[in-house]
């Protein structure tokens, strides 16, 4: 009796997810996706130029090629890295707290039908996407003018695929700390917000977006948003020494 | 050159921000308001501190100003009001300026174009002070509001929480990573003599300027 118990909350457990984000994801906002594919563009224009000329501009004239070069290989090694693994790392649906697995790799599942929160999925990735292109181009500035162009993308691609990726899920992505700040905010719930994409915001004082990382979410100051991007790109320059 | 960089940061810092919103909303409004106050403080508060020590406000001051200015909002935008991003404008230029000073010439940290003490520690900055102003109690520099049971000691107790993991972890994972890297590339710097003569020939061979 006991075990039937189990399975059957098991059962229960495991099938709220997609119950939830049925729900939650029922309509599209035309509204929302025109910003959000407004915003993509700004991020990446912030990498492609206005990083690399920020940059080109602050270096000796016999590097700034070098630096618009690094600035642009990274845009596009990312982006690869990101179709291929990171966006299932940082935001795939796994029930481990430290990482979202590899079952959104090559963006599988992801059609012109998939919404996520109440914009298409294809967007949100490509939202989130602009921003890991632009943590290890903004470290650029660490190095510019001394390092190896094969040692910068490969030092670019190894750290965004191993600290970007895991921490972005970590902290928006619905992995431990985000969970951790919920919890501290005493709304359990477990059951409910095991993983991301529920309605785990939902709970505060205004509509969830249906994902897990809304930085402006009212009264969410911890949603650590960017101040990781910074927090983390800048610490990262104090080793390039 | 870089004023035209820096000027792209400053308008595509409002995607960054205010597009994290995931909506087209009054957070994102709201969050595109302080953001831009903030980098404007930002960029006076430099000028201001480098026209009372030198004498003269520099080019490169103004919108690296420009630039801790946005980096230290950004962990707030989502929670501060606008009074309150003067005050985190203002912090971030005070606080980066002199860190700036401190960790080039006393720690003697090489970081070619200062990016650690304007984006690391405007970042850290930030996610504090998003702590504090988010409360609605403060008059005219009122936030959203602290979630329901935190108070403003247990929320800078999450946010300061976040810094050192996220640090800590960086830390190990980037320098073991720069380890590797240099040795799987043979070094990750170039020698002396080709500093010297530029990396556009030495890594790409061509040239940005021919002059």
């Amino acid at each position: 009796m006991k075990i039937i118990k189990k399975i059957a909350n098991a059962a229960i457990l495991s099938s709220a997810p997609s119950v939830v984000f049925a729900q939650e994801t029922a309509e599209l906002s035309g509204a929302n996706t025109a910003w959000i594919l407004t915003s993509t563009a700004l991020v990446l224009f912030m990498t492609l130029p206005g990083l690399s000329l920020f940059y080109g501009g602050l270096v000796r004239t016999k590097n700034v090629l070098s630096v618009l070069m690094q600035c642009f290989a990274i845009a596009a090694v990312i982006s690869v890295l990101w179709l291929i693994v990171g966006y299932s790392i940082a935001f795939g649906p796994s029930e481990s707290a430290y990482w979202g697995g590899l079952s959104k790799a090559l963006f599988s599942g992801i059609t012109v039908d998939s919404l996520a929160g109440d914009i298409p999925e294809s967007v949100f990735a490509t939202f989130q996407m602009t921003f890991a292109i632009i943590t290890p181009a903004l470290m650029v500035g660490a190095f510019v003018e001394r390092i190896k162009f094969s040692s910068m993308l490969l030092f670019s691609t190894l750290w965004t695929l191993l600290v970007y990726f895991p921490v972005a899920n970590w902290v928006w992505g619905g992995g431990w700390l985000q969970q951790m700040g919920d919890r501290l905010r005493g709304r359990h719930g477990r059951a409910c917000h095991g993983r991301r994409r529920r309605t785990r915001h939902g709970s505060l004082s205004r509509p969830s977006h249906g994902l897990s990382h809304c930085t402006n979410d009212a009264a969410q100051p911890d949603n650590e948003f960017h101040r990781r991007r910074h927090a983390l790109g800048g610490l990262v320059r104090i080793q390039c020494r | 050159m870089s004023f035209t960089g820096a000027g792209m940061l400053w308008v595509g810092w409002f995607g960054f921000n205010a597009g994290s919103a995931l909506a087209a909303d009054g957070s994102a409004g709201m969050a595109m308001l302080v953001t831009h106050l903030s980098a404007a403080t930002g960029a006076v508060t430099w000028m201001a501190i480098e026209w009372i020590k030198y004498g003269k406000p520099s080019g490169l001051g103004a919108i690296t100003g420009m630039v801790a200015g946005l980096a230290t909002i950004t962990p707030a935008s989502g929670s501060v009001g606008p009074a309150a991003a003067l005050l985190v404008g203002l912090s971030g230029g005070v606080v980066c300026y002199f860190c700036t000073t401190y960790l080039k010439q006393k720690m003697r940290i090489d970081d070619s174009l200062d990016v650690f003490p304007v984006h690391g520690v405007g970042g850290i900055v930030g996610t504090l002070l998003a702590g504090v102003l988010v409360s609605s109690d403060l008059g005219i520099f009122s936030g959203n509001g602290l979630a329901e049971g935190m108070t403003i000691g247990s929320q800078l107790f999450i946010q300061a929480f976040g810094i050192v993991v996220v640090a800590l972890f960086t830390f190990v994972l980037t320098f073991g990573l720069l380890k590797l890297v240099s040795a799987l590339t043979g070094g990750i710097r170039v020698s002396a003599e080709e500093e010297q003569i530029g990396l556009d020939i030495v890594d790409h061979d061509e040239k940005g300027y021919s002059m």
